[in-house]
């Protein structure tokens, strides 16, 4: 079985020839490669970012954000107003990801047929690609009692308050209940795809070329004719490497949303539809709980119960899930937007801390545009995201939640991420939520899901891939990942994603 | 971040002031008291050497955690720089503009009433800076001011070292965790 290849193998310029070239080795790519290859094609897989296995994950934050994730850490929307996790290597976001599996939720997948005129996305359609992608990932609940004290007191809190909660499903085998998820197994665990589909697809014999950047694809008519990458050895900070062009029957973008929209922008494709219109985040918000006893909120699975006592919060309301996070020293660092003394008072307490987040679901509600992905001079992305009334209204609402659940487990003091700190003791104390300012750089918003941007649909006008993933207008460029969600889910996304990319590999393979 | 020209505009007001004074800011903060220079204790691979010394004065300002070591024994502003030479060189480049306007003399006189340098401040105007400027009414101020906390802090609470302050005992010995779950 061939291995992964990286900058060390491309010494020159180099030209390949295949089936199927596949731009991103995620939750989509991996999924379609290993498809594709196991069908006869010839494929080659292209990842921007470096190739990382259990032995480079060494449970350390510094380490991690540099290998694993996009812009070292440091992505986040053009205002800065909104943190964006997004992976960067072999595997993608699966590599970096808290393992929370869902189906695509019966109620999103409706609207998508009202509103969007996917008609052929029905549950039942669906079904077998999500169990084939749950039996190939082992996808199964994970037991409440190995719930850390962190998911617990989402658990515990939910029910004192009489609010529903349940267990996570995880994409994990023989899981160590380490906490590390993050950071890249250290176990081999999580069934992230550089263990899974993507061994899947080199043992079939495709290509797999890590920390090759892909700048440009080369259009003649209506067909892509290249891909054009340059190596970026891992560490560099622009690609400077070899040339790597690979001259495809087929072409599948994969690179997720924020990527995927920029190089369509780049190669100047589909100009006529909303290329990098629609991107959904996923808005989340954090409260923080600190208590008596220790919490260890780096310890144990990161993510292993949920609510969505608050997903349906009545007409043109947005809503909004509750889960849990871990806070490792970094992350927590610079999520408290304060310094000196304060923070460090802060930081003194985060072994007795717990973080609960809400993550909001955009695209739903009519005017709800979300954000658009745009290209600067260098054709690197940016990420424009607005905080709409519709989201402004639902915020303080979340930390009001998140707020009374802290309260219910037993917190002794909750506190925001606003700057300065709000803080409060007990319900009394509830008001001073109402009080506080909520947008754009008045607390803390990250976003650890990022959809559309190259949203699915019937009409060119509105969209940009057909029911089938083809970008309209062009008869061999597909788009299989995060991107083409026409809404946000309501749910983590990656199951999604392999679903999706499940089903779309029947659609690729027509059309070699 | 992205502190351009145009974006200085959409401050508004402040902004055409900050605009103003942008230009000649470093030669009038020396008719006030010039930025003070920090020496780094290793190579500079991305930022300028005023550029790294007014970071020196951030970090040092807002790293001030009890018995441990403070933001230069620390190497943060070195631990940012090496970061910043793995992004693209337009990263570093607005994050200069953000530091820059930070120690402009000229701009702090006329908003603050600050006749020194950033740099130059004493500890406790400094961090009476960034505090105004974390909860500035102005955008601008708060974009600096996070790109710059979020460095600073995620370096410095990313080495092991510190993590005792925080009741962090580091990544588990594997060999002892719990029981395999399924």
């Amino acid at each position: 079985m061939s291995r992964v290849l990286t900058a060390a193998d491309r010494t020159q310029d180099t030209v390949w020839d295949c089936d199927v070239c596949i731009i991103g080795s995620g939750a989509g790519g991996a999924v379609l490669a290993a498809g594709l290859a196991e069908q006869g094609a010839s494929v080659v897989v292209l990842e921007a970012g470096p190739h990382r296995s259990r032995a480079d994950f060494k449970m350390r934050e510094a380490t991690a954000m540099m290998d694993l994730y996009q812009e070292a850490g440091t992505r986040s929307t053009e205002d800065l107003a909104i943190t964006i996790l997004q992976g960067r290597s072999v595997g993608g976001g699966t590599t970096v990801n808290w393992t929370s599996c869902f189906r695509t939720p019966d109620r999103i997948l409706q609207h998508w047929r009202e509103v969007h005129g996917l008609s052929e996305l029905t549950p039942d359609a669906l079904r077998p690609h999500f169990e084939a992608v749950e039996s190939r990932l082992n996808i199964r609940e994970w037991p409440k009692e190995l719930a850390n004290a962190n998911n617990r007191v989402l658990l515990d809190g939910c029910a004192k308050l009489g609010w529903d909660s349940g267990p996570m499903r995880r994409n994990v085998k023989g899981c160590a209940n380490s906490g590390y998820c993050g950071m890249g197994c250290p176990v081999d665990a999580k069934q992230a795809m550089h263990l899974t589909y993507l061994q899947d697809a080199l043992a079939a014999g495709a290509r797999v070329q890590a920390e090759a950047a892909v700048h440009q694809l080369d259009v003649e008519g209506d067909r892509i004719v290249a891909v054009r990458a340059r190596i970026q050895p891992h560490g560099h900070p622009v690609p400077s490497g070899p040339l790597l062009t690979v001259r495809a029957k087929v072409t599948a973008v994969c690179g997720g949303a924020i990527n995927s929209p920029a190089l369509l922008l780049r190669s100047q494709i589909a100009a006529s539809s909303p290329v990098g219109k629609r991107t959904f985040l996923h808005p989340v918000v954090a409260v923080l709980g600190q208590y008596e006893q220790p919490i260890h909120p780096w310890y144990g699975a990161p993510q292993s119960s949920h609510s969505h006592r608050f997903i349906d919060r009545g007409p043109h309301k947005m809503g909004f899930f509750l889960e849990a996070a871990p806070l490792h020293p970094a992350l927590a660092a610079a999520a408290l937007k304060v310094g000196g003394a304060e923070h460090a008072g802060l930081m003194a307490q985060l072994h007795r801390t717990s973080a609960l987040l809400a993550l909001h679901v955009d695209g739903l509600l009519p005017g709800d545009e979300g954000g658009v992905v745009t290209i600067d001079d260098s054709g690197r992305p940016r990420v424009a995201y607005p905080i709409g009334p519709q989201l402004l209204e639902a915020l303080p609402v979340a930390h009001d939640a998140m707020a009374r659940i802290h309260l219910a487990a037993g917190a002794q003091s909750v506190l925001t991420s606003h700057t300065p700190v709000v803080s409060l003791s007990d319900e009394a104390g509830l008001g001073a939520l109402k009080d506080a300012e909520y947008g754009a750089l008045k607390h803390g918003i990250f976003t650890a899901h990022q959809m559309g941007g190259c949203t699915m649909g019937t009409d060119p006008s509105t969209s940009v891939v057909n029911p089938k993933h083809r970008v309209h207008g062009l008869g061999n460029l597909f788009i299989v990942d995060g991107s083409v969600l026409p809404t946000a889910l309501g749910v983590n996304p990656s199951q999604t994603i392999y679903g999706l990319a499940h089903r779309a590999r029947r659609f690729v393979a027509e059309a070699i | 971040m992205a502190i351009t020209r145009r974006q200085f505009i959409v401050v508004g007001a402040v902004g055409s002031l900050v605009l103003a004074l942008g230009g000649v800011g470093v030669g009038l903060s020396l008719a006030f008291r010039p930025s003070v220079h920090r020496e780094p204790n290793t190579p500079l691979v991305a930022l300028s050497p005023l550029g790294f010394s007014i970071l020196a004065a951030v970090a040092g300002a807002l790293v001030d955690v009890p018995d441990q070591p403070d933001a230069d024994e620390a190497g943060v502003a070195e631990g940012v720089d090496a970061l910043l030479a793995r992004l693209h060189p337009a990263v570093t480049a607005e994050l200069e503009q953000g530091l820059r306007l930070l120690e402009n003399a000229a701009v702090s006189a006329v908003l603050e009433g600050r006749f020194t340098t950033f740099s130059a401040s004493d500890r406790a105007t400094q961090q009476a800076v960034l505090l105004a400027w974390s909860e500035s009414e102005y955008s601008l101020f708060r974009r600096v001011f996070r790109a710059l906390h979020g460095l600073c802090m995620s370096v410095y609470w990313s080495q092991p070292e510190r993590h005792v302050a925080c009741g962090y005992a580091g990544p588990p010995d594997l060999s002892m965790l719990m029981p395999e779950a399924p």
